[in-house]
């Protein structure tokens, strides 16, 4: 139901209300009060009466009595009335045009009572403080009837003024009330509609209502400013979610790029080792192959001078001494290619316990003759158990040892073969005590070869580059500490789990 | 008689039932409202003036006499009754121990040339003596007849429709200093201006 028609539902309700028990309450109270009045007025009037007929009791007039009875025609009500004498005889009466009713027995006593839509009155008729009869009145109670009748057209007659009215002023309230409140309906409405927050209510009074519309247009102001936030946040959202995207694809343009690197650096290394691997192989046929020819050449070169020894030029000869040092120079530098060869190319081989200290004994009896004329001394820690190849700890060591030989100083060589260990790695030590190597030389000496003394003392130049590649075949690391003039210390590691006791 | 007319007589006013030897003897009314056959004789006439010593008496309630009318606050109210006496001992009862305004109520029997102190004068049939009146200035006149009003009297008692009636004349209770009760005149068969 609109405000609207609510506000006359109340309007034309209280006015009902209020119409209803004030009708209600005046019908109660008229009545109430009019018994009372009655009452009041019929004792008084039959006081007046009772006095009046005094004179005709006293000299027995009933014709003046009645007279004065008559006088009751001015009160349409009283239906009948009579006087008494003291012994309960009428002596005058009075009806009402076309009344028959008889009076009722006199009471001793002033009486005043209703009953059966009427009120009697008795009321003794005294002259000089004596009673001398009594005086009866029947007076109908159809005039309160009729004021209820009256009062009732009436409140009915104000009620529909009332209505008129209230129907009348309804349309000023509306425009007190209803309007305001239609008007915040309709703006809430196209609000939540249009979703639109910068439309205002009109404000028509200063009382709750135009408050309401205040904080209602405050209110619409805050979702305003805040909807406008809203939307900034919600734009600078995107934006980041723009860039977190760029910046997504360019990182899965480079991981791609990785990826494509990745496999071309795995091409690359596996031509890589391929090239390795073919050149490994040539080289070791070369070495393997190249023996023979020089075995040829070496043979030739001996038997010459051996069978021409008387003939040829003493000058001859010593071509071909030169002859023998370069092919048997040739033949050494072959036998270390092929072993350093060696060392890559048998990798399918079925490793088994290497006795350490057995290889450096075997080491010791190659080099005899070198020990013997240095006077070397060589003195060893107790080795371990190693698995692995023979062939490949064998040139190691004696490599090592035999350039602590060649290198060494005025002093006699002495060399200390110790172990020790850390990280999962046994470290096995070479020192001397010869010339020691010159920094800068440190890593130089172990390329293939390089050589750090020249021609001034033999070597192929090769064998560090073997210690080397055996080392790291075995996942170790090789690497020298020296001091110039006070020797030099070899060390490198295993891992571990090489050891088998 | 009593017994006899008992179930329908009407009732008497009050100062009636004080008559206690005629027992209510109305003149006429015994003739109007007993069927059975009424005493005869002088019956009659002693009924006629037991209703005029009650009107006596009534009269006395209905009318104020000025306070020069009394020796004395307390004074008894004499009604005198002038020559023969109709009422008899009948109208000694009914004052009896009746009082007015403090006035005890008495009843003198007196002659014309005997001039007293009295309040009410029954003259009867006849006039007013002369000098009477100057004698007593306050006196209530009561008489005999319509000719009594025109002859001065104040009150006089007729005989109207078979009935006691009486005539007043306020000018003479005026002249005589007496107040008349509008009811005393309200009952009267008509009033003299």
């Amino acid at each position: 139901m609109p405000i609207r028609q609510k506000l006359m539902l109340i309007v034309m309700a209280t006015t009902t209300v209020a119409l209803v028990l004030a009708g209600i309450s005046i019908l109660f109270a008229d009545f109430f009060l009019f018994r009372g009045y009655l009452k009041n007025d019929l004792s008084a009037l039959s006081r007046i009466i009772a006095d009046n007929t005094t004179a005709p009791i006293e000299f027995d007039d009933p014709g003046a009595a009645a007279e004065t009875l008559g006088t009751l025609r001015a009160r349409p009500h009283v239906i009948t009335a009579c006087v008494f004498r003291n012994d309960g005889r009428l002596f005058a009466q009075y009806r009402r045009a076309h009344a028959t009713a008889a009076c009722p027995a006199p009471r001793s006593a002033e009486d005043i009572r209703f009953g059966g839509g009427f009120l009697t009155v008795s009321h003794p008729i005294v002259f000089k403080s004596k009673q001398i009869g009594t005086f009866v009145l029947v007076y109908d109670l159809g005039e309160i009837v009729e004021r209820v009748e009256l009062y009732g057209a009436t409140v009915v007659s104000v009620f529909v003024l009332a209505t008129l009215v209230a129907v009348l002023l309804s349309s000023r309230l509306r425009l007190l009330i209803a309007t305001p409140i239609v008007e915040l309906a309709r703006v809430t409405t196209r609000v939540s509609q249009q979703r639109d927050y910068s439309i205002r209510a009109r404000k028509f009074s200063g009382d709750e209502l135009g408050t309401l519309v205040d904080a209602f247009n405050e209110m619409l102001a805050g979702i305003q400013s805040r909807d406008s936030e809203l939307r900034k946040a919600l734009l600078a959202r995107e934006a980041a979610l723009d860039d977190a995207q760029n910046a997504r694809a360019s990182l899965e343009a480079t991981l791609e790029n990785v990826a494509r690197l990745n496999v071309e650096l795995r091409m690359s290394n596996e031509s890589l080792a391929r090239s390795n691997e073919d050149l490994e192989r040539f080289a070791f046929i070369a070495s393997h192959d190249l023996q023979e020819p020089l075995r040829m050449i070496s043979i030739y070169s001996q038997l010459l001078v051996r069978r021409f020894a008387h003939s040829i030029d003493p000058q001859a000869v010593s071509f071909v001494d030169n002859i023998e040092a370069g092919t048997k120079r040739m033949r050494e530098l072959l036998a270390d290619l092929l072993a350093y060869a060696e060392i890559g190319a048998r990798n399918e081989d079925v490793s088994e316990p290497v006795d350490l200290n057995l290889v450096v004994e075997k080491v010791r009896q190659n080099l005899a003759l070198a020990i013997a004329e240095s006077g070397a001394t060589i003195s060893v820690a107790p080795l371990p158990l190693i698995r692995g190849f023979e062939s490949h700890f064998t040139p190691l060591f004696q490599n090592l040892i035999s350039n602590a030989i060649k290198y060494r100083s005025q002093q006699t060589p002495k060399i200390d073969i110790t172990t020790g260990g850390t990280n999962g790695y046994i470290r096995i030590c070479v020192a001397d005590n010869g010339i020691g190597i010159p920094p800068q030389y440190y890593s130089k000496i172990f390329v293939a070869f390089k050589r750090l003394h020249g021609q001034r003392i033999p070597g192929t130049g090769i064998g560090l580059a073997i210690c080397q590649r055996v080392v790291e075949r075995y996942g170790g690391r090789i690497w020298v500490e020296s001091e110039v003039g006070s020797g030099s210390n070899f060390i490198f590691t295993l891992p571990v789990g090489l050891i088998v006791r | 008689m009593t017994a006899r007319c008992g179930t329908h007589f009407r009732g008497w006013p009050s100062s009636f039932r004080r008559i206690r030897s005629g027992a209510a003897l109305l003149l006429l009314g015994a003739a109007v409202f007993c069927n059975g056959p009424a005493p005869r004789a002088a019956a009659s006439a002693p009924l006629e003036y037991d209703v005029k010593a009650a009107f006596l008496l009534n009269f006395t309630k209905f009318v104020e006499w000025p306070a020069s009318a009394f020796a004395s606050p307390d004074a008894p109210l004499n009604i005198c009754i002038l020559g023969g006496d109709p009422f008899g001992r009948a109208i000694d009862q009914l004052v009896e121990g009746e009082s007015v305004n403090q006035h005890r109520i008495t009843v003198e029997r007196i002659r014309s040339d005997q001039p007293k102190a009295c309040q009410v004068l029954f003259v009867g049939n006849g006039p007013i003596p002369a000098g009477f009146s100057a004698a007593n200035p306050a006196v209530l006149t009561v008489g005999e007849g319509e000719d009594f009003i025109r002859q001065g009297g104040v009150i006089a008692f007729v005989i109207d429709n078979r009935r006691v009636r009486f005539d007043i004349s306020v000018k003479a209770a005026t002249n005589a200093g007496l107040k008349l009760s509008s009811k005393l005149l309200s009952v009267a068969r008509s009033v003299d201006k």
